[in-house]
């Protein structure tokens, strides 16, 4: 386990270094900033490392959803404890007790939390019916594209249309003042 | 929030991104998409744009749970009032799901030393998916009920007659139990699934190792079923254990049954648990015709439709019940 070599890497490894330079170049647009791509490309390496072997039917595409979602995991922390730094100099910190900087949840989140999705669940309602539909299936039951449009009846490219209009209707509602 | 972003002034820019985002997250992705995204990226306020639209995604995903309940809430209360009284159905269902999101947060924060317990079910037809608290989540399948209740020194379920997947966080300190009529499951943290229907218990399992335990072997000790293994009881009996292809019992998942070398009863009656209409067959004959393959859980005439393409039958449609006779000799 301590070499690569030793063993018969996954596939998800093997692509792993195939296209490292790829993956660095694409973390680094992604994120802005090269330094950033480094730790991010550490970070993707310990998940696939310890990932159970699977079967994965579009590598390397599947690679790259990973990078996404590591981004996003780690954009919405940096933003959470931004904004946390923010109220803790706004109410002019007493006392010594260090920032909580752990991933749980403070009750300040839960509030703030509990308020960004009333506002998605007042966005969600005034979605058009048939645009609900597929942005329940899809989004919120996790069937793929495919079966959504055979659940539906409607073509795929369709349910990739209501989509598109679910997310800027809901990117918009949530973004306005 | 992403509170300096301005989405009227940049309105192409947004499309974009929107579209980026769901074609990215789909299926459909391919590394030459990834490729043609990385280059869009260098687009002025680009990033930005691509920044809220996937805040907005991952906000959907944290929410999952209390976003479908206050969406169910919302159905039912406007099936139930019709489109009369709009406002207040609104605020039915706006109610509801705060309480869910409320309930979802406070259970974060602290893990109360008495457990609630909190019931959910889907109606025939309908599947829906329950985020727990511990991280753990649970999709009940077509007419199903469970009890819930996360407690301090187990997690516990009860499970009704029906079909649930439960995909569990691991807790070295609070086992896993589902109790379904007498028989109990017992795990730390792993992904099965269970049907109890007609009298017949299936445990399949996908990720890690469960216990069983069922009445009879109070004294024994209990049935260890790992992943790939699927273990089958009758009432009455002691369980069989054999070996699967999991995917084959999670498939409903993505509205799909699929079978290997099934007789036409057995489909028929798992088919029956998910319409209203229910489909008979006429004859022994036919119930013994055996089908391999997939069956989209579509409308029930397509389901049918399926059927009749690749098996030697015929469907006559009733307002209340679908016969499936033997296909006349051409």
């Amino acid at each position: 386990m301590q070499d690569d070599s030793d063993h018969e890497a996954s596939p998800l490894v093997r692509l792993y270094f195939e296209r490292k330079a790829q993956l660095t170049r694409f973390f680094a647009a992604r994120s802005g900033s090269s330094t950033e791509a480094e730790d991010l490309m550490q970070e993707l390496y310990l998940k696939i490392r310890t990932a159970p072997p699977t079967e994965i039917l579009n590598g390397p595409a599947y690679l790259y959803q990973l990078c996404l979602r590591l981004y996003q995991d780690r954009y919405r922390t940096k933003k959470r404890r931004e904004k946390r730094d923010d109220d803790y100099v706004q109410a002019e910190r007493v006392g010594s007790a260090s920032p909580d900087i752990s991933d749980a949840p403070s009750p300040e989140d839960a509030v703030e939390w509990r308020l960004r999705l009333e506002q998605v669940m007042a966005a969600v309602e005034t979605l058009p019916p048939q645009c609900r539909r597929v942005f329940r299936l899809h989004k919120l039951e996790g069937m793929d594209h495919q079966t959504v449009a055979r659940t539906l009846g409607i073509s795929r490219s369709s349910v990739e249309k209501h989509m598109i209009s679910a997310l800027r209707h809901l990117t918009r509602k949530l973004n306005s003042p | 929030m992403s509170g300096n972003f301005n989405p009227t002034r940049h309105r192409d820019i947004n499309a974009q991104a929107a579209a980026w985002c769901v074609r990215l997250h789909s299926e459909a992705a391919s590394e030459a998409d990834f490729i043609a995204f990385e280059q869009w990226l260098n687009a002025p306020g680009a990033r930005d744009a691509y920044d809220a639209a996937e805040l907005t995604w991952t906000d959907v995903d944290a929410g999952r749970a209390p976003i479908i309940a206050a969406m169910n809430a919302q159905d039912s209360a406007s099936a139930e009032r019709g489109k009369a009284r709009v406002s207040t159905s609104r605020r039915v269902w706006l109610f509801g799901g705060l309480a869910a999101a409320c309930a979802v947060m406070l259970a974060v924060v602290i893990i109360p030393k008495q457990p609630v317990w909190n019931g959910y079910a889907t109606k025939i037809g309908e599947t829906r998916t329950i985020a727990l608290a511990d991280g753990s989540s649970i999709r009940l399948n077509t007419n199903s009920s469970v009890r819930v209740a996360l407690g301090a020194r187990d997690r516990r379920v009860e499970m009704g007659e029906g079909e649930v997947s439960f995909d569990i966080a691991h807790d070295a300190k609070r086992p896993f139990i589902v109790d379904i009529s007498g028989r109990r499951v017992e795990v730390l943290g792993t992904e099965f699934n269970i049907r109890d229907h007609a009298d017949t218990l299936t445990l399949t399992v996908r990720r890690g190792a469960v216990s069983f335990k069922w009445p009879s072997a109070e004294e024994s000790a209990p049935v260890q079923v790992a992943a790939g293994d699927q273990l089958v009881q009758r009432v009455g009996y002691a369980p069989i254990l054999r070996t699967i292809d999991p995917a084959a019992a999670f498939s409903w998942q993505t509205g799909i049954l699929i079978y290997t070398d099934a007789p036409l009863d057995e489909i028929i009656s798992d088919l029956n648990r998910y319409f209203v209409r229910p489909i008979s067959v006429q004859g022994p004959a036919i119930a013994q015709l055996r089908f391999s393959g997939a069956l989209a859980l579509g409308g029930e005439e397509q389901v049918v439709g399926t059927l009749e393409k690749y098996l030697p039958v015929q469907a006559e449609f009733g307002n209340k019940a679908i016969v499936l006779h033997a296909k006349p000799a051409p």
